[in-house]
């Protein structure tokens, strides 16, 4: 049986998107991620202000070890065949590196480490555990770490049938290292608490046994709501003002026929170089595969049209 | 030597269970989907892979409840081919998690698998 990852070229048509810096990312395609493994793809980050370009480079790495260490603690991993419970370690990175020429920077990095109970069963998904994150971002000028507890819900069939829902939170104590914003507005870098929220929803736009003669219904598929939150807890009212208390993003994406879709998203996440609204209408070209597993991903990403 | 291939065709029953549990499952559109396109329809395609920005720990949680629904429903027409005491419910329907887990497995890699770990209605044990 073939497991392995096959490599793909893909192209996407940025038509609109806003912001200072903007990073011609194609994450609306990040869909043919594979679930773990290196994974490396070439990006065009641009200055919507002075037109400048810089090369950069996006990386995402996952390395998961599963076991049945707690299965002395928790009940047996196969009691009675009605769920299955396996302990979960992860390390994980994403993040981009560019060369900064010509003033455009927008690296950021974030990397994660969780250990974490799996709970694996018909009715539900659950997963909770401890996590211990670093956050970087713009020229590295501003580096959070931060730990906590974190959970992770997934179910399907939950509102209708053919649907999945998931979400995911965080609760940590956040240390600023670096943060020259916090600093000029508090005049000290003291941790404080934050919860994090990320939520999706899978939605199939067919019905069972309903026929459409009309083409272009046949051509739709499914859709998918995101929606992410950051929100520092009890926040001092100069950070309130300053409008650093929380980050907000959602987005929708529907799927057509193929690799084609259409997205539209709105908001900032707060380690993200890219703000404002986007719409992406994109496609995916598949021009060559390879046999070997984990092979490295390339993507190119022309940009076709900015505001 | 080598294994015949598996072929995705109507009359392996694998294929056919597989083609309409995640047609039932409302995972692809089964009635513009012929069943031939539906044996290459990658995973990353069908409705319950999350497709904006997903992590591996995403990709699974969405994946796990996918299998367990696919495996469900398989179970109640099929039995298990080795000897149940030794195929595991971790070994079965973690098979089909990192299955579908996997943005380019395709349902004939999923009804491949389902082919080697059980006997479908007329089967017999070899």
């Amino acid at each position: 049986m073939r497991l392995n990852s096959l490599p793909r070229w893909c192209i996407v048509a940025c038509v609109l998107a806003s912001g200072p810096v903007r990073a011609v990312d194609i994450s609306g395609l990040a869909s043919n991620i594979p679930a773990e493994g290196i994974h490396l793809k070439p990006v065009v980050v641009q200055s919507s202000q002075g037109g400048g370009q810089s090369l950069g480079i996006d990386y995402d790495l996952s390395k998961v070890v599963r076991g049945d260490i707690a299965s002395s603690i928790w009940p047996s991993s196969e009691s009675k065949g009605q769920f299955l419970s396996q302990s979960v370690i992860g390390l994980k990175g994403r993040g981009s590196l560019n060369s900064g020429t010509q003033g455009v920077h927008a690296e950021a990095h974030e990397w994660d480490i969780t250990a974490a109970q799996e709970f694996q069963s018909l009715p539900i998904y659950v997963l909770v555990g401890l996590s211990a994150q670093v956050q970087a971002a713009q020229n590295l000028d501003r580096r959070h770490t931060l730990w906590g507890m974190r959970g992770l819900v997934a179910k399907a069939s939950f509102l209708t049938p053919g649907d999945t829902a998931s979400m995911r939170m965080l609760y940590s104590t956040v240390k600023p290292e670096k943060d020259p914003q916090r600093l000029a507005l508090l005049g000290h870098l003291e941790s404080f608490k934050r919860w994090n929220l990320e939520s999706r929803y899978e939605l199939p736009v067919m019905r069972k046994g309903e026929k459409s003669d009309d083409p272009v219904w046949q051509k739709l598929r499914n859709l998918e709501f995101g929606y992410r939150h950051s929100q520092e807890i009890g926040a001092p009212s100069l950070v309130r003002a300053a409008g650093l208390v929380q980050h907000r993003m959602g987005y929708v994406r529907l799927s057509l026929a193929g690799d084609y879709f259409i997205q539209y998203a709105q908001g900032r996440q707060a380690f993200d170089p890219a703000s404002g609204r986007s719409v992406k209408v994109g496609w995916e070209l598949k021009l060559s595969h390879s046999t070997h597993p984990g092979a490295h991903e390339l993507e190119a990403s022309p940009p076709l049209a900015s505001s | 030597m080598t294994e015949p291939s598996f072929t995705w065709t109507k009359d392996n029953a694998a294929c056919v269970a597989t083609d309409k549990i995640l047609a039932a499952l409302l995972q692809f559109n089964g009635d513009a989907t012929s069943f031939d396109a539906a044996g290459r329809l990658p995973m990353r395609q069908l409705t319950y892979f999350p497709k904006v920005t997903p992590d591996a720990e995403i990709i699974r949680a969405h994946a796990s409840q996918m299998a367990w629904q696919f495996c469900d429903r398989l179970l109640k027409i099929t039995r298990v081919r080795e000897d149940p005491v030794t195929t595991t419910l971790g070994k079965f329907i973690g098979s089909f998690v990192e299955l579908f887990s996997n943005s380019d497995v395709t349902l004939k890699d999923i009804a491949e698998a389902a082919d080697g770990f059980l006997l479908f209605p007329g089967e017999k044990r070899s």
